[in-house]
């Protein structure tokens, strides 16, 4: 993965109190305290827990320190010991066996704050083994014990464990939120000695995870004034730049994301370099720089083969190499590693790789024009996209925030009540006592108002946050401009003046925004629009600058705006004007604003309120334009697929051209020759009635009557023909009507066998046909149920044709039809000698688009096409039965 | 001479019946029918070189024409029997095809019976 975070972090342990002092300060102590004793127990595991020693040392600490303790039977210094060697070995993933030895080990001592620390750091482990689902039973076990101990230290960087797993293995945001803010509000607690830094970074990275760069940076920040402040070793280091590149390179800032990657490479040591090398190979990989991201990638690749990153970092990297093939116009290795990829990320449940190895997909598929696994890969990366971005995780991560906000504030409620109490208690004692200390108690009643405004001002607070949760929501769920303008404005409305306000909407393609509805006093003004570029309109200042523009009276401000102060294109001249830019990672949607006649008539409070709404009406902006552009894509792609149904079918109809061809000759031989014969023997029959032979007039007569007959037959046949084409090659008309099925299969046997001989000379097969006499007529749409006997058919010849290309001695291919008539089903079975389907596709060949057939060879429509003609058209069945000795697909049409 | 006329349609008998009753009457022909290639070799094996010319359909369930004449020409080598195809196929190919295999002669549906007639009594002599 491209993050160091979690790793680092469960190294990390009272490293701040430590960081001030270098590497060589530290092993002094070690130096100038030689004896053999709890002391030096104690303080090497102290050191396992700094993250400025690399694990090879820390691993010679522990195990330093698990001899000394076992000499002086120190038990808990032995499960301290055991409890990092434990967490080294699943670190090289050489098992837990020495874990489950410290686990047993704690719970028979008794400690429980060393079971507490064994249970983090089993956690760690499992989920370095086995995955994030099972690691949080044991963090959790760890968290209450650590709770109960009262030990904040080892408790926040519990949590923090929790958090990172959360994030890293499971995907779930809105958890690790909770966790991070809960592993701060721990380290809060704790003096001097905190895990702050940690939680700054993790901070960090998860508020660019759902694309908030700007709390990241923050969040970033704070990390790296604290680093200058102690002057933090080189891992803290690597770890800052880590956090920045990846924010850049989420916001889409490749430049800047290099410039950090690169810093962190020099800062890393060499253990880590694998993954600072695969975020360099991605970010180069989107700069077209391909040979560089080529370089970088295969460094990852070798690095990562010895590293215990291996299973998490190749689904990311495979997504790189992915990318670069298809920009070096290698689309079949492009295929290669996005295939992969998909296979490591689905077990690890990674949301990011899942999507970034689809989108790969989905591009390399496009460029090879196979459109329908385009398609396939296009919406996966779409859903997969849409539940890491959404606004469902968006509002989820912004309203846990209020929560750990309204948790303060309720704090500060029931501390205000108690002091209230106590107030209430003192004034009562103090009138019972001395009774005279009127001025103290007017002092006391005089400040126990002012709590109770504050209190009460609270509470309208707590209020507000709530009715912006709901708003948020409402705003969230709309799709179109109209409705989020007017659920935006409603909601305004509640919470301020807004006797003017509007939303305007940027158009590239005019450089305007337009504002489609304005409201003043609850009217709808007309719409109106402002070129972007009119350096007197604020809204188009607001949208250019993408600052805000906050106004309490235009008459006296506007000169720091504008260069004179125009009249509004609709309704009154305002005093007061808000215009906030409507921005979402860096794209700018448009601007919202907020005017009252009235000078001066927004708080502090207000405006902050409008900021939170503006953000909520500019993510629904964007998820209405998302939603919009999916939508035309949806409709090309329906528009493409109708054009595949009808090449299926102009397909089956040139298979059936060159069948007709010759069909029609054999009965045209006959009508012509025995015509020819009659116009002969007629002749014969007027010299035989001239020389009064009757005896030959009579045969010779019934002759010609046979003829006529044979002649009729075959004319009716070639009609039959002819009208069958008419019919395929017509849109059906779904009308049923009663159908010869037995005329019908027959004629599609014949048809489709021509058609196959036609094209191919060399091809022959054995055609038996075993019609049910008591068939009968039953109602269907013949065309239809033509297609798919003619389908089926196809299908058969082509796999018997396959197999006798591989002269395989003494095979006949071998062709049947059958019908048999039931009480209420009339069933047609269409079976072949061929290769048969193999049993692991044969649950895909109903599904459309798939096929066996060499490129070009076959839409991949037809089965799917006879599916649905037999199951929805007639609500009959199809069902298909096939081994090694064949296939055999059998229709089922209920005969009423 | 005999004839022995492959075709898997019924009806190509009573059409070379009436075409050549005339000839079969006076004895100048003879003709047996096989409705598949199966049942020509068939015929030919019991009734070892009585046929000297064989008219073929080609496009036949089961054994082709073009089959048929392959083992016709492979077996009977001395003297081997006159083998005429007759097809709805008029291509090329199928001509080539048929002639590669040693076909005497190839005629194409609808059948022309006067040319047939000319093409039969030029053998005969």
């Amino acid at each position: 993965m491209k993050k160091i975070l979690l790793l680092l972090a469960i190294f990390v342990c009272l490293q701040s109190s430590y960081a001030q002092y270098s590497k060589a300060d530290l092993l002094k102590v070690l130096t100038d305290h030689p004896a053999q004793d709890t002391f030096r127990v104690n303080y090497l595991i102290k050191l396992c827990n700094i993250s400025e020693f690399l694990r090879t040392e820390k691993l010679d600490f522990a195990n330093e320190a698990l001899n000394i303790s076992r000499k002086i039977n120190y038990k808990p210094g032995e499960g301290y010991a055991l409890g990092y060697i434990g967490f080294f070995q699943a670190f090289q993933q050489k098992g837990d066996s020495v874990m489950n030895a410290a686990v047993s080990f704690a719970e028979k001592l008794g400690d429980r704050e060393l079971l507490g620390y064994i249970y983090w750091r089993k956690g760690a482990a499992v989920a370095l083994l086995t995955g994030g689902q099972e690691a949080l039973v044991h963090l959790y076990k760890g968290e209450k014990i650590l709770e109960e101990t009262g030990n904040y230290f080892l408790l926040s960087l519990c949590q923090q464990s929790i958090g990172d797993v959360n994030f890293d293995y499971l995907s779930k945001y809105p958890t690790a939120l909770e966790y991070y803010l809960k592993a701060a509000s721990s380290a809060d607690k704790v003096q001097g000695v905190n895990n702050i830094l940690d939680v700054w970074f993790s901070l960090g990275i998860l508020y660019s995870a759902v694309g908030d760069y700007d709390k990241a940076l923050a969040e970033l920040k704070k990390a790296e004034d604290y680093i200058k402040k102690t002057g933090s070793g080189e891992t803290r280091k690597t770890l800052l730049y880590n956090s920045y590149g990846e924010t850049y390179r989420l916001a889409g800032k490749y430049k800047e994301a290099i410039e950090s990657y690169k810093l962190s490479l020099q800062h890393t040591p060499p253990e880590f370099s694998e993954v600072d090398e695969s975020n360099l190979a991605d970010v180069y990989s989107r700069v077209d720089s391909t040979s560089l991201a080529y370089e970088h990638a295969f460094r990852a690749f070798r690095l990562m083969k010895n590293s215990a990153n291996t299973v998490r970092l190749s689904g990311w990297l495979y997504s790189s190499m992915s990318r670069i093939y298809l920009k070096k116009n290698m689309p079949d290795s492009a295929l290669y590693y996005g295939q992969l990829g998909l296979k490591t990320s689905f077990p690890i449940n990674s949301l990011e790789f899942i999507r970034n190895n689809s989108e790969a997909l989905a591009n390399a598929y496009a460029y090879k024009k196979d459109f329908a696994n385009a398609y396939k890969y296009h919406l996966q990366y779409v859903a997969y996209r849409d539940s890491m971005l959404s606004s469902e995780v968006r509002n989820k991560t912004t309203l846990l925030q209020y929560n750990a906000e309204m948790d303060k504030k309720q704090a500060e409620i029931t501390q205000l009540n108690e002091q209230k109490k106590a107030q209430q208690n003192f004034l009562i004692s103090a009138l019972v006592i001395l009774g005279v200390i009127v001025f103290a108690a007017i002092l006391l009643l005089r400040n126990n108002r002012q709590k109770q405004k504050a209190n009460q001002l609270l509470q309208k607070q707590k209020q507000d946050i709530e009715l912006l949760g709901d708003i948020g929501r409402k705003i969230g769920s709309s799709l179109s401009v109209e409705t989020i303008i007017s659920t935006v404005y409603d909601n305004v409305n509640a919470l301020m003046d807004a006797s003017i306000f509007g939303i305007g909407i940027y158009h590239d393609r005019t450089k305007t925004i337009d504002f489609p509805s304005t409201y003043e006093n609850g009217k709808a003004l007309p719409a109106y629009t402002n070129s972007i570029y009119d350096q007197n309109r604020l809204a188009g200042l607001c949208y250019i600058s993408g600052k805000e523009i906050v106004i309490g009276d235009l008459h006296t401000e506007y000169a720091n705006y504008l260069q004179e102060l125009s009249s509004p294109i609709e309704g009154e001249q305002p005093s007061s004007l808000i215009f906030l830019p409507l921005k979402v990672k860096e794209k700018m949607f448009g601007v919202l604003t907020v005017q009252s006649l009235k000078k001066n008539a927004y708080s502090e409070y207000q405006l902050n309120m409008l900021r939170n709404i503006a953000i909520y009406a500019a993510i629904a902006l964007e998820n209405a334009e998302s939603f919009k552009q999916l939508n035309t894509t949806l409709t090309t792609l329906q528009h493409t697929q109708k054009q595949l149904i009808h090449s299926e079918k102009m397909a089956s109809l040139g298979e059936l051209t060159a069948g007709i061809a010759h069909e029609i000759q054999n009965p045209l031989n006959f009508v012509n020759n025995f015509s020819d014969i009659n116009k002969e023997l007629i002749v014969e029959l007027v010299e035989e009635i001239e020389s009064k032979n009757y005896d030959q007039v009579s045969m010779i007569a019934n002759d010609i009557k046979l003829n006529e007959e044979k002649i009729n037959f075959h004319g009716k046949r070639a009609d039959g023909i002819v009208k069958g084409m008419l019919q395929h090659s017509r849109t059906s008309t779904g009308q049923k009507e009663m159908t010869d099925i037995n005329t019908l299969c027959d004629e599609y046997l014949r048809l489709a066998y021509h058609g196959l001989r036609a094209k191919d000379k060399t091809f022959n097969a054995t055609l038996q046909s075993n019609f049910d006499d008591t068939t009968g007529m039953i109602s269907v749409v013949p065309q239809d149920i033509g297609r798919v006997v003619l389908n089926l058919l196809t299908n058969a010849f082509y796999a018997v044709n396959e197999k006798a290309k591989k002269n395989i001695p003494d095979y006949r291919p071998t062709v049947s039809v059958s019908t048999k008539r039931y009480p209420d089903n009339v069933e047609i079975r269409v079976s072949d000698n061929g290769g048969g389907i193999p049993s692991d596709i044969i649950d895909k060949i109903f599904q459309p688009f798939f096929t066996t057939k060499p490129t070009g060879k076959g839409t991949g429509l037809g089965l799917s096409m006879s599916y649905d003609i037999v199951t929805k058209v007639h609500n009959g069945d199809l069902t298909v039965n096939s081994n090694e000795q064949g296939t055999e697909f059998t229709i089922f049409l209920p005969i009423k | 001479m005999k004839v022995l006329v492959v075709d898997d349609e019924a009806d190509v008998q009573t059409l070379f019946e009436q075409r050549f009753r005339k000839e079969i009457r006076t004895g100048e022909f003879h003709f047996v029918f096989a409705f598949s290639g199966e049942e020509a070799l068939h015929y030919m094996q019991k009734n070892n070189h009585e046929a000297i010319l064989i008219l073929s359909d080609i496009n036949m369930p089961g054994m082709s024409g073009l089959e048929l004449l392959r083992e016709i020409k492979q077996k009977y080598e001395s003297p081997p029997p006159v083998v005429m195809m007759i097809t709805a196929y008029g291509d090329a190919d199928n001509y080539n095809q048929a002639i590669k295999l040693g076909a005497d002669d190839f005629l194409t549906k609808p059948v022309d019976f006067t040319a047939l007639k000319e093409k039969l009594k030029g053998i005969n002599v």
